[in-house]
């Protein structure tokens, strides 16, 4: 029954109606050979039993007269019986009279002791006891042995016709049952086709039809009703998901706002501090300006100007006896000396101012110089130029340069070569002068005599890494995750956004901006890295 | 109910074999003669005058000195011819012969036969003789010994004389034998 399973409905069909069929016809075939069988059966006893009775009249003077060779010759007329293999009369006593052999008398022909009347089929025979009577009274019994080879022919006969009517009668239920089973395994291939379509294509649209009321029909209408399901609940969930794309889409818009906002605030907080830094600059160059110009106002105040005059005043009243006067005057016996005094002050404030001046003139042209780099770097945020950032690095420092020479900041300087790079040059500068500017105000919290600042720049593996380490406060490490949140600071006045935003502008460059640190008291060390085109890619 | 039926089969052939025997052996030519006599009942009618009424009794009777009456009286003993009661009597003379249906004639009266047959060729009496030539001379059955067996024959024409119808089924064991009628 298990290789049944495997069949397609279709054969399984066939297979199912082909069997039953062939059982009903073995079984009808098997009862009809054996009505005939016994009909025949019954008929040949029948017939037989009237031959007997025919013959066994004709018998009774033989046996009243003991007349074997009449009884013989009686018997003889069973001749025309080819089926009658045996015959023979006994007598009232039960003794053999006379004897019939088909094709002649046969020594060893035995009989059987005569029986009552009636018949048995026995040793493929027909055995047939009829008594012999004389009126009314039994004198004898004939016996009649009729063979059944007319019967087996016969069924032979039956039996072949019998295989030709069901060997036709299979054809035809092949036939019949091949088309008639398309009303069962139809629906239902077209609906195993509706599924397969729906599962290989994931296409829900398709629906199979519906060609009976039966339970097929009622099959293939839940089967429908389900892709109806199917299809409304796929369209629920495409709507939710065009829906949350949609707020997805609108979140992402106010976040791209906010996250504009905060760099334009960034931005502005960057110039803000490059503002500050360099008005505190400019302040601390103006401080050495005001000095040297108060310098020189003194100078100026305390010249020995006025004491020139009044030599000259004191030559001018004695232009009559200017010899006497030298010569003889107290006064003016000290007025060559006098004149040698102021001729040496006026020399020496002389150098001393444009010492000053020259003091002056320098720091002017440091504020120009501060001014011209803030205009510089001041610019509109964007713009890409091919620059080394070694010289940014030596930038961000000269702007930085007054307050660390004033916190005694040892700075060391290791750069490595590095190509020019194309880079928007004003947030680097942005970075590192925040950079710088935190480190000096590390070392200046800690207090310690060494205060020392290394710059470096490294170019490695496709990447150039500027590196600002101080040997300052550092960092607690509880710290180190939360450093470059918006809005953490360790300063007073800080705003917390610096780092924050360095990095984020790191970030958005394709570089990166980390920190490394011991611990409190253990200094820090930030690394802004960023891509560099390698002589592969120069276009990167 | 095999076995049953082969030890009925096997008792049966023990028994069949036994009888056959012994009736060869013990039936003597005047018991087969008697019994002949008897069986003439069945095959021969007689004409409705021979007999006064429906149940008047079958007479045979027996002329001349034979050991036929003994062996006779032991197979009519119990015997009847459909209603009728079968009697034997002896004649001497041919006075009363008139009175009987069948006649036997011992082959002791040879001499006498043809006065008797005489008597009794027109009467309905079915003469039986065992006189070779009883036939011929007018008797209607004669006793032939053929090879120890008892055979028969018939004279038709005496039969139809005396008005006697012999069934074909006797002739058809009987040889008939052309002779005068008287």
């Amino acid at each position: 029954m298990r290789f049944l399973k495997n069949l397609s409905i279709r054969r399984k069909q066939t297979l199912i109606i082909m069997l039953t069929s062939t059982i009903t016809l073995l079984l009808v075939v098997l009862a009809f050979v054996g009505v005939e069988a016994f009909n025949f059966r019954g008929q040949l006893t029948e017939e037989m039993s009237t031959m007997a009775q025919v013959v066994s009249v004709n018998c009774t003077a033989a046996l009243d007269f003991t007349d074997a060779k009449a009884a013989e010759e009686t018997l003889g007329a069973l001749r025309v019986e080819a089926a009658i293999a045996s015959a023979c009369v006994y007598n009232e006593q039960g003794e053999v009279l006379a004897v019939y052999q088909r094709g002649g008398k046969s020594k060893n022909a035995q009989y059987p002791p005569v029986q009552p009347s009636g018949h048995q089929f026995r040793n493929h025979q027909l055995w047939i006891f009829q008594p012999i009577t004389m009126q009314g009274k039994e004198i004898g019994t004939i016996y009649v042995a009729c063979d059944l080879f007319e019967l087996n022919d016969q069924l032979k006969r039956f039996a072949l016709i019998a295989a030709l009517v069901l060997g036709l009668s299979l054809l035809i239920a092949f036939f019949l049952s091949m088309r008639m089973q398309r009303v069962i395994s139809g629906p239902i291939l077209q609906l195993a086709h509706a599924v397969r379509t729906v599962t290989l294509e994931k296409n829900y649209s398709v629906r199979a039809t519906k060609q009976s009321n039966d339970e097929l029909g009622q099959l293939v209408d839940g089967f429908n009703e389900m892709l109806v399901q199917i299809q409304a609940r796929d369209l629920a969930l495409q709507t939710a998901r065009d829906n949350l794309e949609k707020r997805v889409a609108e979140r992402t818009q106010e976040l791209e706002n906010i996250h504009r906002q905060l760099v334009e605030a960034s931005r502005r907080g960057g110039m803000a501090e490059i503002a500050t830094n360099v008005l505190h600059n400019v302040g601390n160059v103006l401080n050495s300006v005001n000095i040297s110009t108060g310098i020189i106002v003194d100078r100026v105040k305390k010249s020995k100007t006025s004491g020139l005059a009044r030599v000259v005043d004191l030559l001018g009243q004695h232009a009559h006896d200017l010899g006497e006067f030298i010569t003889r005057d107290s006064r003016g016996k000290h007025l060559p000396a006098h004149l040698a005094d102021l001729a040496q002050c006026l020399t020496a404030d002389q150098e001393a101012m444009v010492s000053e001046l020259d003091s002056l003139r320098r720091n002017v042209e440091h504020i120009k110089e501060i001014v011209a780099m803030q205009q510089n770097y001041a610019t509109v945020g964007g713009v890409k130029e091919m620059i080394n950032v070694v010289d940014l690095m030596e930038d961000s420092m000269r702007i930085n340069n007054s307050a660390l020479s004033r916190h005694g900041v040892e700075v060391i300087r290791e750069f490595e070569k590095v190509p020019a790079m194309n880079v928007e040059k004003h947030k680097i500068l942005q970075i590192l002068v925040n950079l710088i500017r935190n480190a000096k105000y590390a070392c200046g919290e800690s207090g310690r005599p060494d205060k020392r600042m290394t710059l470096r720049v490294v170019n490695g593996d496709g990447r150039v890494k500027m590196s600002v380490m101080d040997n300052g406060i550092g960092i607690p490490p509880e710290n180190l995750t939360r450093i470059f949140n918006h809005g953490f600071t360790t300063r007073k006045n800080g705003h917390g956004f610096g780092l924050h935003s360095g990095a984020l502008a790191a970030k958005a460059m394709g570089g990166s901006l980390t920190v490394l640190s011991g611990g409190a008291g253990q200094g820090a060390a930030f690394t802004l890295e960023l891509p560099c085109p390698t002589p592969e890619n120069p276009h990167e | 109910m095999a076995l049953v039926l082969r030890w009925s089969f096997c008792l049966g052939l023990w028994c069949g074999v036994g009888l056959s025997g012994r009736a060869e052996g013990n039936l003597s030519e005047y018991q087969v003669k008697a019994l002949f006599l008897l069986n003439f009942t069945k095959y021969v009618d007689w004409p409705p005058t021979a007999f006064v009424g429906s149940n008047t009794p079958v007479i045979i009777g027996l002329y001349g000195e034979t050991k036929l009456g003994g062996a006779l009286k032991n197979v009519v003993a119990g015997k009847s011819v459909g209603s009728r009661t079968i009697v034997i009597r002896q004649f001497e003379s041919t006075d009363d012969v008139s009175q009987c249906h069948i006649l036997f004639i011992s082959d002791s009266e040879a001499s006498r036969t043809r006065g008797i047959l005489d008597k009794t060729s027109a009467l309905p009496i079915l003469t039986v003789g065992e006189d070779p030539v009883f036939a011929q001379s007018g008797g209607i059955i004669n006793f032939m010994l053929k090879n120890g067996n008892v055979r028969l024959e018939v004279n038709l024409a005496a039969a139809k004389k005396a008005g006697l119808t012999i069934s074909s089924r006797l002739l058809a064991v009987a040889d008939t034998v052309k002779g005068k009628a008287n």
